[in-house]
């Protein structure tokens, strides 16, 4: 489903990118599948929100069947470790 | 409704043909194809608008789609256009969308809510002519199966 286009480090982008990208969009579907089966509007608004929010990976372009992204990477990375970490002392 | 019907085999929108006058600042619709022959159904989304290149130009020209003459994007059913006659077939326009992300997710919902994938007619056949729901969920995966 999904293809990157990518110079080095294809393997760790492999493992780190492109496998979330169809983790989250196969949960997205799932979702919205559950959430549709209900009767309860706020449910359906629910769906709606996640089909907005991830839109450009659920709705392919007609006749295609591959999600294509270009992802970018600062040279020295930016681990996940790093995420959530602020130093305000630099 | 419209009086401005230019096309063969109009789509209708709650009993009434639709043509370009009531498009309005609709961004899309979500429809349903009905084969008269095969008693088959198709349910699908389709854009007002395609958004057009102009030479080197970076800017996009906004211009109507192909959605008069469209019978949906799914091989089997386009097979049966073919073989059967645009006038075997009876296009819907089930609801209408100002943007992109709501037309999207309407139809999902529809495909959903009506089981396109396990639906079947009384000879066996699908009810539908839809082979999967967002490249995701699979006829050949569900169809004919109680598990």
């Amino acid at each position: 489903m999904a293809t990157s286009s990518t110079g080095t480090s294809e393997k760790i982008i492999m493992e780190t990118t492109i496998e979330p990208v169809v983790q989250i969009r196969d949960w997205s579907i799932d979702r919205i599948h559950e959430l549709t089966q209900t009767d309860s509007k706020q449910n359906h608004l629910n769906a709606l929100a996640i089909s907005e929010e991830f839109d450009e990976w659920l709705n392919l372009p007609d006749g295609e069947s591959e999600l294509t992204y270009l992802c970018l990477e600062r040279e020295n990375g930016f681990g996940d470790q790093e995420i959530d970490v602020i130093d305000y002392n630099s | 409704m419209s009086t401005d019907i230019d096309y063969e085999n109009p789509w209708t929108y709650n009993g009434k043909v639709f043509g370009s006058s009531d498009i309005q600042d609709y961004f899309g619709f979500v429809y349903h194809i009905h084969c008269n022959k095969t008693n088959r159904d198709y349910i699908g989304r389709k854009y007002f608008w395609s958004f057009r290149k102009k030479g080197s130009s970076s800017r996009r020209t906004k211009m109507e789609s192909d959605w008069k003459k469209y019978y949906g994007s799914c091989p089997e059913l386009k097979e049966d256009v073919e073989k059967y006659g645009k006038e075997n077939f009876t296009r819907t326009i089930l609801s209408l969308h100002k943007t992109k992300g709501k037309t999207n997710f309407e139809e999902t919902r529809q495909l959903f809510t009506n089981n396109v994938l396990t639906e079947a007619l009384d000879d066996g056949t699908p009810k539908f002519y839809n082979g999967n729901i967002l490249n995701r969920y699979f006829r050949k995966d569900y169809y004919g199966n109680n598990d």
